[in-house]
C-alpha cells in the first residue's frame, strides 16, 4: 500500500469512496475541498492505494496564517475503511506519517480528525478530544426510509400539524442548484444573524459554495414564501447517504405562516428522492443544556422526529516536534516582550 | 436518604454524602471557619449584646462549634433534615466538634429548614446555612430568592447571614447568580472565596461563599474583624484574601446569572457548565495572567480578542489534553529546539519539567517561571486552534482576499467575539429608553438629572432636564441631550464633559459646584467609543430599514414587529445624542493651556489633587491651581478656595473612594482615613 497526492483525474474515484463510506461526508468531497480552496484554504488530497485500487485518503485542510500554527483539519474525515478495522488502522498509519512531514513542512503542530463514527477504533486511541468541533455533535438524524406518510407519522404530532398548515396557508417553496435564489436566502439569513446577535458569512461565501456545489447537483438554495413574501430560506447539501440542512434563515415576523416547516417537508422529501436514507439537521443543542444559544432551534428540529446522534466529536493527534518548537518561539517572543 | 461515608485518608478522615466531600479533617477548620467566625464577629460588633443563632444544615456539628467558642453566645438552634448526619455528629464526630451538639446553649432539630423557617417567629443575629452542593431540584430550593427571604424574615436587625454557595470559578454563572439572588432578597452581599486543598482535589475548584446582611456589610467592619487565638486558620490576612475574587470568573459568571426564582433555575445555571476533573483553576489563572495577555496583545488579529468567551468546556478539555499529554517525548523535543539558546530558555524548560505534576493540578504558584512556560503552552493551544477558522456553527467564511479586505486576514469567529454592538437589546425596544446597557453587565434603571449648563439663562427655565439614557462604557454616558457625562466613582456626584471644562455636578443640584480642568484622554477615550457606537447604530440601522421596508406595516397587530419599530427609533435617537454630543465636544471652545501636574500629585478626580505637600488642589477650567483647605491642610502655595459644604463632600466623597481602593501598605490610604476620620 502507498499513499500518495491525489490528482483531479482521481476525482470521481475519491467521490465514489467518500460516499461509500458511511464515516465521512460531504466535507470531504472534491467539490467542497475546491469550494474551500477558493475560500482561501490550503488543500492536500491524500490517497491511500493498495495496488490500484483507491482504499482511503483524506481532504487534509489548512489554514497558512501569521501565526503559522494552523492544525491540518479532516472535517468528516479522515476516510478509511471503517468496517475493516485491520485494514483501517494500516491506512491511518500512513495517513500519520504523510501528515506528520506535513506538519514538518508547514509548522502545524497537530491534526484534527472528525469522522462521523460513533465509537473510537483502538488505532485513534492516541488521539485527544479536541477543545472544539468542526461538525457539530450531536446531531439529530431523520430516516428517510417510507413514503409521505412514513415520514409524517414519524414526526411529532405539532411537527405534522404545522407542515399540513404551512401547505393549507398556500406555503410555496422553490429550489435552485445555482445562484438565482442566493441572495432572497442572504437577505434572510442576515436578518436572521442579525436579530439573534450570531456572526454569518457574506453574500460572496454562499455564491461561491453555490459555484461549487451546485452544478453537481450537491446543494440547492430553497425559498419559502408566503403570499408573495419571503418566509423562509435554507442552504441544503445533498451528498453520500444523508441530505444536510447546512444554513438558514427565517422572517418571524412570517413565523405564524409556518414556512419553516414547508421547506424542510420539501428537502426531507427532496433528500429520499435522490435516494438518500438520511437527513441530517446539522447539530442541535445537548439535550441537557436548556439554556444553550440552539436550544430554540433544536426544539424546532426535533419536531420533524429522527432520533439524536453524538459522533466521537474532533479528535487531535499533536506533533511534538512542532509544538515543542512553536512553543519556543512563544519562549522568544515572551522574553522579548518581558 | 442520602448515602453517608466516612473515608479514612491518611493522616484523617474524610466525611461523603452521597459521594460528594463535605469535609476532611485536615483542612475543615479553612472551610468551617471562614463561614462561621466573619459572621459572629460582626454579629458581635454589630449588637453588641449576647448572641442567638441559627444554623440551617451543618448537621456535623462542626460551624456551630465555631460559633459556641464565642463567650456572647447565648443560644443557638442547629435544624438538618438528616437524622443520620445528626447520629454522626454525636457520635463519630462528637471529638471533633467539640460535642457541640449536647451543649447546653443549643436546640437541635431534625426538620427540613424550610418548614422551621416558616413556623418559627424568632429572631437571630446570625444564620449560618451550610448545605449540602444543590444537585436537584430539592437540593436547588434552599437557594432561591423565597427562601432567603424567609431567612431575612428571621434576622434581628442588623443580622448576619453566610453561606456555603458554589465554586466561583467552576460554576460562575451559578456563584453569580446566588449574589444576585441574595441582594434581590435585600440581603446584601459579600461574595468570599478560598482554596480548601481537599475540595482542589476533588475537582471542585476554589470554593464560594457569600456573607449577607439587609444592612450593607461595609468595609470598615470587614477591615476591623479580629478572629482571635481560637481560629486556627482564619487570621485578618486570610479573611481580606477570601474577598479577593478572580476576574475570570467574574467576567464568565455574572453575564450569565440570573435571580433564583424558582429551584429550577439554579440547577439550569449548574447544567451549563460541565463538571470536569481536577483542573479548571489553572486555566482562570492563565486567563487573568498579565503575561498571557500582552503575549495575546502582542499577535495579529487579536484586538477582539475577549478571554471570558473560554467556556467552562473549552478550559476542560484544554486541561484534559495537557494531563493526558505524551509529555517526556514533547519535552525532549522542546529541550532538542531549544539548545543553542540563551541559559534562560533551558532553564525554565527544566523547570516546566521539574513543576509538572503541580502545573497540571493547578496547584503550583502563579508568577513563577515555570507557570509562565505552561502559560504559554496554554496560549499555543488556543492559538493552534484560533488558526482554523471553522466551526461547528459557522461553516467557515474566511474573509474572503477577493472581496478587498485586509489581504486575507482571517475572520476568527469562534470562541473569540468582537465586541458587540449594544444594540438589538430589549432596552431599546420600549416606547422610550429607560434603562442603560452596562458594558458586561445587564440593564440599569437610567438617572434622570437636572443641571443647569453654563450658556443657559438664570433661572428655573435654564435648567436642563436630561437622562443619562446611553452608558459609553462603565463610567460614561451620553445622555439624551448630547451631553458626555462621566462617573465619579461615588453615586452623587457627576462630570458634564465639556471640550473647554469639566462640570462637576451633584445630583441634588442643578448648579455646577466647580469647573475643573478638562481630562483630555478621557474625553479623547469617550469620542472614540463614541464613533464606534454610531457606526454600530449605522449598521443596525440598516438592517432595520431593509426589514421594516416591508415588515414594518405589521407592527399593528405583530408585538415583535412593534419592538422592531421601537428599536429603530430608539436607536435612531441615540445616534443622533452621540454625534450631538460628539459634534459638541469636538467644536466646543478650545480648552485653555494645559497646566503641567507636578510629579508625585496624586490624582482624586479629573481637576482634584492629592498633593506631595499634603494639601488638596483643584484645577480650574482655565488651568488654575487652588488650594482646598479641606480639615485643615493648607499651605500658602496656591490662593484658596473658599470652603463650601458642598465642595468638602465631593473632596470627602473622592478620599474615601481612592483609599477604599489604596493598597493596605500605602500611606496615603492611611492620611486619607485620617483625614475623613478628623472631618
Amino acid at each position: 500500500m502507498k499513499i500518495t497526492g491525489l490528482k483531479k483525474e482521481h476525482f470521481k474515484l475519491w467521490n465514489d469512496l467518500v460516499r461509500a463510506c458511511q464515516g465521512s461526508g460531504f466535507m470531504q468531497s472534491w467539490e467542497w475541498s475546491e469550494f474551500k480552496e477558493a475560500e482561501g484554504a490550503v488543500v492536500e488530497r491524500l490517497g491511500v492505494f493498495d495496488g490500484e485500487k483507491l482504499v482511503a485518503g483524506a481532504m487534509v485542510y489548512r489554514v497558512e496564517t501569521s501565526l503559522g500554527v494552523s492544525p491540518l483539519a479532516m472535517p468528516h474525515g479522515p476516510v478509511l475503511p471503517w468496517g475493516d478495522e485491520a485494514l483501517a488502522g494500516k491506512c491511518f498509519s500512513l495517513l500519520k506519517a504523510r501528515l506528520e512531514e506535513l506538519s514538518a513542512r508547514t509548522g502545524s503542530p497537530l491534526a484534527r480528525f472528525e469522522p462521523f463514527i460513533f465509537s473510537k477504533p483502538p488505532f485513534l486511541a492516541p488521539a485527544l478530544r479536541s477543545p472544539l468541533d468542526l461538525v457539530p455533535t450531536p446531531t439529530l438524524m431523520v430516516p428517510l426510509g417510507g413514503d409521505d406518510g412514513a415520514l409524517l407519522g414519524n414526526m411529532t404530532q405539532k411537527g405534522r400539524y404545522n407542515v399540513r398548515l404551512a401547505l393549507k396557508k398556500g406555503v410555496e417553496v422553490v429550489s435552485a442548484p445555482d445562484n438565482g435564489l442566493t441572495g432572497d436566502f442572504h437577505e434572510l439569513f442576515e436578518l436572521t444573524c442579525c436579530r439573534h446577535g450570531f456572526s454569518g458569512e457574506p453574500l460572496g461565501f454562499f455564491n461561491r459554495l453555490m459555484d461549487a456545489l451546485g452544478p453537481a447537483g450537491l446543494a440547492r438554495v430553497y425559498l419559502a414564501t408566503y403570499k408573495g413574501m419571503p418566509a423562509a430560506a435554507a442552504v441544503a447539501v445533498f451528498f453520500g447517504n444523508r441530505g444536510t440542512y447546512l444554513y438558514g434563515g427565517t422572517s418571524p415576523f412570517l413565523r405564524s405562516s409556518m414556512a419553516s416547516y414547508a421547506m424542510h417537508w420539501r428537502m426531507m422529501r427532496d433528500a429520499r428522492d435522490l435516494g438518500l436514507p438520511l437527513y441530517d439537521f446539522y447539530g442541535v443543542a445537548p439535550e441537557d443544556q436548556p439554556n444553550h444559544p440552539y436550544a430554540k432551534f433544536s426544539a424546532f428540529k426535533a419536531r420533524f422526529g429522527g432520533a439524536l446522534v453524538r459522533t466521537i466529536g474532533a479528535q487531535d493527534i499533536y506533533f511534538y516536534p512542532q509544538l515543542a518548537r512553536t512553543l519556543v518561539a512563544g519562549m522568544k517572543l515572551k522574553g522579548a516582550h518581558v | 436518604m442520602s448515602r453517608l461515608e466516612v473515608r479514612g485518608v491518611p493522616g484523617g478522615r474524610a466525611f461523603y454524602i452521597d459521594g460528594s466531600l463535605q469535609f476532611d479533617t485536615r483542612d475543615e477548620a479553612v472551610y468551617h471557619e471562614t463561614l462561621a467566625l466573619p459572621a459572629l464577629a460582626l454579629a458581635a460588633a454589630r449588637q453588641g449584646r449576647p448572641l442567638d443563632a441559627l444554623v440551617l444544615g451543618g448537621g456535623d456539628g462542626l460551624a456551630l462549634k465555631r460559633l459556641l467558642g464565642h463567650p456572647g453566645l447565648r443560644r443557638a438552634e442547629l435544624v438538618d433534615y438528616d437524622p443520620g448526619v445528626l447520629a454522626l455528629a454525636r457520635n463519630e464526630f462528637s471529638a471533633l466538634n467539640g460535642a457541640s451538639l449536647d451543649d447546653p446553649r443549643v436546640n437541635v432539630f431534625a426538620r427540613d429548614a424550610r418548614a422551621h423557617l416558616r413556623d418559627s417567629a424568632d429572631l437571630f443575629d446570625l444564620v449560618l446555612a451550610d448545605f449540602t452542593f444543590p444537585e436537584d431540584i430539592q437540593g436547588c430550593s434552599l437557594f432561591t430568592r423565597s427562601f432567603f427571604t424567609s431567612v431575612r424574615a428571621r434576622l434581628a436587625p442588623g443580622g448576619l447571614f453566610a453561606m456555603n454557595a458554589v465554586s466561583p470559578d467552576r460554576f460562575p454563572a451559578a456563584f453569580w447568580s446566588l449574589y444576585r439572588t441574595l441582594a434581590s432578597a435585600r440581603l446584601y452581599p459579600r461574595p468570599l472565596r478560598l482554596a480548601i486543598p481537599s475540595f482542589a482535589a476533588h475537582g471542585y475548584g476554589d470554593w464560594g461563599m457569600l456573607l449577607a446582611s439587609p444592612r450593607p456589610l461595609k468595609d470598615e467592619e470587614l477591615r476591623a474583624l479580629a478572629f482571635g487565638p481560637g481560629a486556627a486558620w482564619l487570621n485578618a490576612g486570610n479573611f481580606r484574601e477570601t474577598l479577593k475574587l478572580r476576574l475570570s470568573g467574574i467576567e464568565r459568571g455574572l453575564p450569565l446569572s440570573r435571580i433564583i426564582k424558582k429551584p429550577g433555575d439554579l440547577l439550569c445555571i449548574l447544567n451549563l457548565q460541565e463538571r470536569g476533573g481536577a483542573a479548571g483553576s489553572a486555566l482562570a489563572d492563565f486567563a487573568d495572567s498579565a503575561a498571557a495577555r500582552r503575549l495575546v496583545s502582542a499577535l495579529p488579529g487579536s484586538a477582539g480578542l475577549c478571554w471570558p468567551q473560554l467556556s467552562a468546556e473549552w478550559e476542560w478539555r484544554l486541561m484534559e489534553i495537557l494531563r493526558v499529554m505524551d509529555w517526556e517525548p514533547f519535552l525532549a523535543e522542546l529541550e532538542k529546539s531549544a539548545s543553542g539558546l540563551p541559559a534562560r530558555l533551558l532553564e525554565e524548560i527544566r523547570q516546566l519539567r521539574e513543576n509538572l505534576p503541580a502545573l497540571l493540578n493547578g496547584t503550583f504558584p502563579k508568577g513563577e517561571r515555570a507557570w509562565q512556560v505552561f502559560a504559554l503552552l496554554l496560549t499555543v493551544l488556543v492559538f493552534v486552534n484560533m488558526a482554523y477558522p471553522d466551526n461547528s456553527y459557522a461553516k467557515g467564511s474566511y474573509g474572503h482576499s477577493s472581496s478587498g479586505g485586509d489581504g486575507g486576514s482571517l475572520d476568527i469567529n469562534f470562541f473569540i467575539q468582537y465586541e458587540r454592538s449594544p444594540f438589538h437589546a430589549s432596552v431599546f425596544q420600549g416606547r422610550e429608553v429607560l434603562e442603560t446597557l452596562q458594558a458586561g453587565g445587564g440593564p440599569r434603571p437610567a438617572q434622570y438629572i437636572r443641571y443647569r449648563a453654563p450658556e443657559a439663562p438664570l433661572g428655573p427655565t435654564g435648567i436642563t432636564e436630561d437622562r443619562l439614557y446611553f452608558a459609553l462604557g462603565d463610567d460614561s454616558y451620553v445622555s439624551r441631550a448630547g451631553e458626555l457625562f462621566l462617573n465619579t466613582g461615588q453615586p452623587e456626584f457627576l462630570i458634564n464633559a465639556r471640550a473647554d471644562k469639566f462640570l462637576l455636578l451633584d445630583k441634588l443640584r442643578p448648579e455646577p459646584l466647580f469647573e475643573f480642568y478638562p481630562d483630555q484622554p478621557a474625553v479623547q477615550a469617550a469620542m472614540g467609543a463614541m464613533e464606534q457606537h454610531m457606526k454600530a447604530a449605522d449598521k443596525a440601522l440598516a438592517a432595520y430599514a431593509k426589514w421594516l421596508a416591508w415588515a414594518g406595516p405589521a407592527a399593528a397587530f405583530s408585538s415583535e414587529i412593534r419592538a422592531n419599530v421601537n428599536e429603530d427609533r430608539n436607536i435612531r435617537e441615540i445616534r443622533a445624542s452621540l454625534e450631538t454630543a460628539s459634534r459638541r465636544l469636538q467644536e466646543g471652545v478650545k480648552p485653555a493651556p494645559r497646566p503641567e501636574i507636578p510629579q508625585g500629585w496624586f490624582q482624586l478626580s479629573p481637576g482634584l489633587y492629592f498633593t506631595d505637600a499634603l494639601e488638596i488642589v483643584l484645577v480650574n477650567k482655565d488651568g488654575v491651581f487652588f488650594s482646598y483647605p479641606y480639615g485643615g491642610l493648607r499651605s500658602a502655595r496656591y490662593a484658596a478656595l473658599p470652603q463650601t459644604a458642598e465642595l468638602d463632600g465631593f473632596v470627602a466623597a473622592m478620599l474615601r473612594f481612592r483609599a477604599a481602593r489604596l493598597n493596605p501598605e500605602d500611606p496615603r490610604k492611611g492620611i486619607f482615613e485620617t483625614l475623613l476620620a478628623a472631618k
